[in-house]
């Protein structure tokens, strides 16, 4: 045998005895009823997890440091490739189903969501109650996230698609969107009246504050089609942060309106050079402030990947304002 | 005749060695299995739940509906099930730490269920693996997480006070009489740190977030009222921390003269302390600065009030200038020739030396705008003009380039002199003449090491005002590819090229000059393609790689390295495929329930050792792409070192599913169960992965940008056969002595703790 890998066995077997000392205090159990016990852990670290404010905080992450709720669907997805053997008899085929569910409607699948509630409130009848109801939450769900799809860009393969969007949107008279966006968020409001108590009532106020978020962007996009859309895209966006504040994605929202006020300067600046006649260094400032406060007001924010964001962005903007003349604009 | 006894002895010794050199040297010569070495099929007989697996799926289902009545009452079916094996002496299920876990889940908060977790882990029948995943729910409190944090501060201040006082006790074993000047100085040092210390350190802002999060999170809880003031205080640290950073900020920039940054800070430090009277004292300094300044430059805008009449000729040299094609030269010396000292006579000298420019004669136009520049600017109208050309780095480089140069020189020497002190003394945030001071006894030593500088500067990396040179030289042969100092320029930079051994760079140099030498040039090709090369090859995206490689054949193709690089692409697209991920043989070895039956399946006899009845490569399989994999075996030598069998089997739909989920799971396992074996996250890898569970394994995404490239290797593949482990005690024994004072000393010293990975969000 060669030299090399008798050494090599050796020291396995060494490091063998040593994980054996190692793991001599482990319980002796009988490992037919693994599989039982890997589903019981998944759907415990899931439980766990069920009634968390997901629009106040953000969800949580387990321990392989992914969202618990993705983490704990694909988990569950493991074990039934991996034990079909012991699950064939189909005794946590109810359970499986539900929570499922229950993670399917953290990550946006309503649809599958309501179809894996409907398996298990036929599969298991304790189950069926809270099942049923879950799903015909989730219908409704699905169904307010469907009412104005076509209208939010999809960030597709294709890098034109949401020029294309906005070419789109601006055909569209603005009125009946808003009538959509309203008839979405009446749905949803009626939904929050429903939910009250449950933990359904936390994804029904994520989808609201979806659904604002998603009108604000409609009036960014079509802002420049109308000489006050600047004004109106503004408005929208300050709607945002008033309607959320307690949302967890508060920082983003100011992000934002941070975003289209700097977008706004630098659009500014390029339709009136700062050499030029027309350029008016009261406007510009405005703009500017508007814009640095907000960044700043992030950047204050100990512990948010957003505080990051903000100030990366404000030192870029600032590097921006730098460019413009000395007797045009002082920051 | 038979060879006598010493002979025969001496060819039976010979044998003897060749046969143990032999048997030394031998390898068994691996092979390629027969047949297939994975078991595509995965039946498996169908397992009956008995009355523990109801009760699980009842507990559970009881769970999920959030009847905690109902859960506990099965939990305690459970209980009883496991007594009655256990007194059977049976094995019991191994489901009731979990049961009660997931029980414990439902509770009506996350700090009920961290509480619960608490009384779970005293049990000692937990699995590890849910004893590790118990432990990190339970730490995960944002109280505990703040209380941790305040710990770290307060080892962090205590470390610092100790550390003063300890370290120069223990320096001074063998040299008692310097005692005193040891406490002394290291009593100054700590003085100093905690002046410069935030009022809100790191640490304690973490700890202020935490807090913050726990009422946000618990707004009822008893433990608020606590907080609440702590909070406020902290809140109130934040504010003075930020103040003070920006009143830093509003200094530093009034010191380097930039006073438009200068009153952004200042305006800063008002709006945390509105009225401040600093605050207020530097705007008013960085507003009188921007006030003066942009009197400087409308001064620069002004027009003399008692205009002097043009002339004609003067006319005529206006118009000169103005027209594509005009006579500027002839125009300026009709008035020079006419007026010497007229009032036109300095523009016309300017004229005229920008006409010399733009005929070529680059020298003589500086020294032309020179002569102009050297004129009494209150006589001269055009000297302060010809002063901003020659002095602006975009329209002269040269002269640019040579001041760096200087500079540079001057620096050099500076450091081969003072050492890291020719930059000035550390920053403490003092006054610069105490700074100097408290450096002083360790810039005596350092310029005692004058000599020791000296040997090194042959081998010194080039100082930052180097590449400033570089740059300007750069510009220089941009602007003037056919200047009167390109030799000169082309030299130096090839020079600074060639010491950093940017070979692209210098080769590209010397194609510019016609006169370099053939033999030179052909040396510095192969060390630029070779450059190249490197480059290309430490890419990790394939078809970026792949392009830079034929970057390399198309530039370099008569090269050694230009050839290599043409096989490379060769290689590259043949061996191409749409996925790489790893799982090595240490993997497999490590975790023989994946390698298994109900794992990825591998024929046992391709662990066993012997490489006879074929032995998977240390490489072990790769995942390429689909539900397909290469395994690659120890070739016919049995060298490891030697490049592996290939051979290929497409697993079954349900084979490579389960293979999927028993790797990743194990992953899991392992990651709660070592500390150094951590998920890592590989977007790539997960999307394959999800793909093979759901059966979409087949629809194969062929961009290059989807390739993953992970490994799975085993712990002793990653850290050898002893792990370094860090010290879990707070401090370390140092023993420290010194060749100047030829002092030996022993102390303590304690190690600040670890920042947390978090750390970057609190800056």
């Amino acid at each position: 045998m060669h030299p090399r890998r008798f050494f090599g066995k050796a020291m396995l077997a060494c490091a063998a005895l040593a994980t054996g000392a190692a793991c001599a205090s482990a319980p002796q159990v009988d490992p037919v009823y693994r599989p039982t016990q890997n589903v019981l852990e998944v759907i415990a670290v899931l439980r766990a997890h069920i009634d968390d404010d997901t629009y106040r905080f953000e969800p949580a992450r387990d321990f392989t440091g992914r969202n618990v709720y993705r983490s704990s669907l694909l988990r569950l997805e493991n074990l039934e490739e991996l034990h079909p053997d012991a699950l064939r008899a189909g005794h946590m085929d109810g359970v499986i189903a539900f929570a499922k569910g229950r993670s399917l409607e953290r990550l946006r699948a309503f649809d599958l969501a309501a179809e894996n509630y409907r398996l298990a409130a036929d599969l298991d009848q304790e189950l069926m109650f809270e099942a049923l109801r879950s799903a015909d939450i989730c219908d409704q769900l699905h169904e307010a996230a469907q009412m104005t799809e076509e209208l939010e860009p999809t960030g597709g393969a294709d890098l034109h698609s949401d020029t294309a969007i906005a070419g789109r949107l601006v055909e569209l008279d603005p009125d009946s969107v808003l009538a959509e966006f309203e008839a979405r968020v009446a749905l949803l409001d009626g939904l929050a009246a429903i939910a009250e108590g449950s933990h359904h009532s936390a994804i029904v106020r994520e989808e609201i504050e979806r659904a604002d978020v998603a009108r604000a962007h409609y009036f960014v996009g079509i802002r420049k089609t109308d000489a006050s859309g600047d004004v109106r895209a503004i408005g929208e966006l300050q709607r945002v942060i008033n309607r959320h504040a307690s949302s967890k994605s508060f920082n983003r929202h100011l992000l934002e309106l941070a975003d289209l006020y700097a977008e706004l300067a630098v659009e500014y600046s390029s339709a009136n050079p700062p050499e030029s006649l027309l350029f008016d260094p009261v406007r510009f400032q405005e703009l500017v402030e508007g814009a640095s406060r907000l960044y700043e007001m992030v950047a204050s924010r100990d512990g948010t990947p957003e505080k990051l964001e903000a100030s990366r962005r404000l030192e870029a903007f600032l590097a921006f304002s730098i460019r413009i003349d000395r007797d045009r604009f002082t920051p | 005749m038979i060879a006598s006894r010493p002979e025969r002895r001496c060819i039976a010794g010979l044998i003897g060695l060749l046969a143990i050199a032999w048997l030394a040297g031998c390898r068994s010569p691996g092979a390629r299995p027969i047949g297939r070495t994975i078991d595509s099929d995965v039946h498996f007989s169908t397992r009956i739940p008995d009355v523990a697996d109801y009760a699980a799926a009842e507990l559970a289902a009881a769970a999920l509906v959030s009847d905690a009545e109902r859960a506990e009452r099965l939990l305690r079916r459970l209980r009883a099930i496991d007594t009655v094996l256990v007194a059977a002496e049976d094995p019991p299920t191994g489901l009731v730490p979990v049961a009660t876990d997931l029980v414990n889940a439902t509770a009506d908060s996350a700090r009920a269920y961290r509480e619960a977790t608490r009384a779970l882990l005293e049990s000692d029948d937990l699995d590890p693996a849910l004893r590790e995943r118990l432990s990190q729910t339970e730490q995960n409190d944002p109280l505990e997480l703040a209380s941790a944090r305040i710990r770290d501060a307060w080892l962090i201040s205590f470390g610092r006070a100790f550390n003063a006082l300890i370290e120069p006790i223990g320096k001074s074993i063998m040299t008692l009489s310097l005692a005193p000047y040891r406490l002394a100085r290291s009593a100054v040092h700590y003085a100093i740190q905690l002046y410069n210390q935030e009022p809100l350190p790191l640490q304690r802002r973490q700890a202020l977030a935490h807090w913050k999060e726990f009422v946000a999170r618990h707004p009822d809880a008893p433990e608020v009222a606590a907080l609440e003031p702590l909070i406020e205080e902290g809140d109130s640290e934040l504010a003075e921390t930020l103040y003070q950073r920006a009143l830093r900020g509003a200094l530093r920039a009034l010191e380097v003269n930039r006073a438009r940054l200068a009153l952004v800070y200042a305006d800063r430090a008002l709006e945390l302390k509105p009225e401040d009277r600093r605050a207020l004292a530097l705007r008013g300094e960085a507003d009188r600065r921007l006030v003066h300044e942009r009197e400087q430059h409308s001064r620069s805008l002004e027009v003399a009030r008692e205009a002097t009449p043009l002339t004609p000729a003067a006319r005529e040299l206006a118009v000169a200038m103005l027209q594509p094609d005009g006579d500027v030269e002839g125009a300026a010396n009709a008035i020079l020739e006419s007026d010497p000292d007229g009032p036109f006579a300095d523009e016309a000298r300017f004229g005229r030396a920008i006409a010399i420019g733009e005929r070529g004669a680059e020298l003589q136009m500086w020294q032309a705008l020179e002569e102009v520049a050297q004129r009494e600017p209150q006589r001269s109208s055009m000297a302060r003009h010809a002063r901003a050309l020659i002095n602006d780095p975009a329209t002269n480089p040269y002269l640019a380039f040579s001041e760096a140069r200087r500079a540079d020189r001057v620096n050099k020497a500076r450091w081969v002199l003072f050492g890291p002190w020719s930059r000035g003394p550390a920053d403490r945030r003092l006054p610069e003449p105490l700074e100097w001071l408290i450096d002083l006894p360790s810039i005596g030593q350092t310029v005692a090491a004058f000599p020791l500088r000296l040997l090194q500067l042959p081998w010194m990396r080039s100082m930052p005002t180097a590449r400033l040179a570089a740059v300007y030289g750069r510009r220089y042969l941009e602007l003037h590819p056919d200047g009167e100092r390109i030799g000169d320029v082309r030299g130096w930079l090839l020079a600074f090229e060639r010491k950093r051994e940017n070979w692209i760079a210098a080769y590209n140099l010397a194609l510019q000059d016609i006169d370099f030498d053939v033999d030179a040039l052909g040396r510095l090709r192969e060390r630029a393609a070779e450059q190249a090369m490197a480059f290309a090859s430490r890419e990790e995206r394939r078809g970026t790689r792949v392009a830079m490689y034929r970057q390399v054949v198309q530039e370099f193709p008569d090269t050694r390295a230009g050839m290599r690089a043409g096989e490379a692409v060769r290689s590259e697209i043949l061996d191409a495929t749409p996925q790489r991920i790893r799982i090595t043989r240490g993997f497999l070895v490590e975790n023989p329930g994946f390698a298994g039956p109900r794992g990825l399946g591998l024929d046992p006899e391709l662990l066993d050792g012997d490489p006879v009845n074929a032995e998977l490569h240390p490489s072990g399989v790769v995942l390429i792409g689909g539900r397909s994999v290469k395994l690659l075996f120890i070739g016919p030598s049995g060298d490891e070192e030697d490049p592996p069998l290939e051979a290929y089997q497409e697993l079954s739909e349900a084979r490579f599913a389960r293979m999927i989920a028993k790797l990743e799971e194990t992953s899991f396992r392992n990651s709660l169960l070592d500390p150094d074996d951590p998920v890592v996250a590989d977007a790539n890898r997960d999307v394959v992965f999800e793909r093979a569970r759901v059966g979409l394994a087949d629809e194969i995404d062929t961009r290059p940008r989807a390739e993953s490239t992970f490994s799975y290797r085993g712990m002793r593949e990653r850290y050898g056969m002893v792990r370094s482990r860090e010290s879990i005690l707070p401090f370390s024994l140092v023993l420290q002595g010194s060749l100047s004072d030829l002092s030996l000393g022993a102390f303590p010293r304690i190690n600040p703790p670890r920042e947390t990975p978090d750390a970057f969000l609190y800056r």
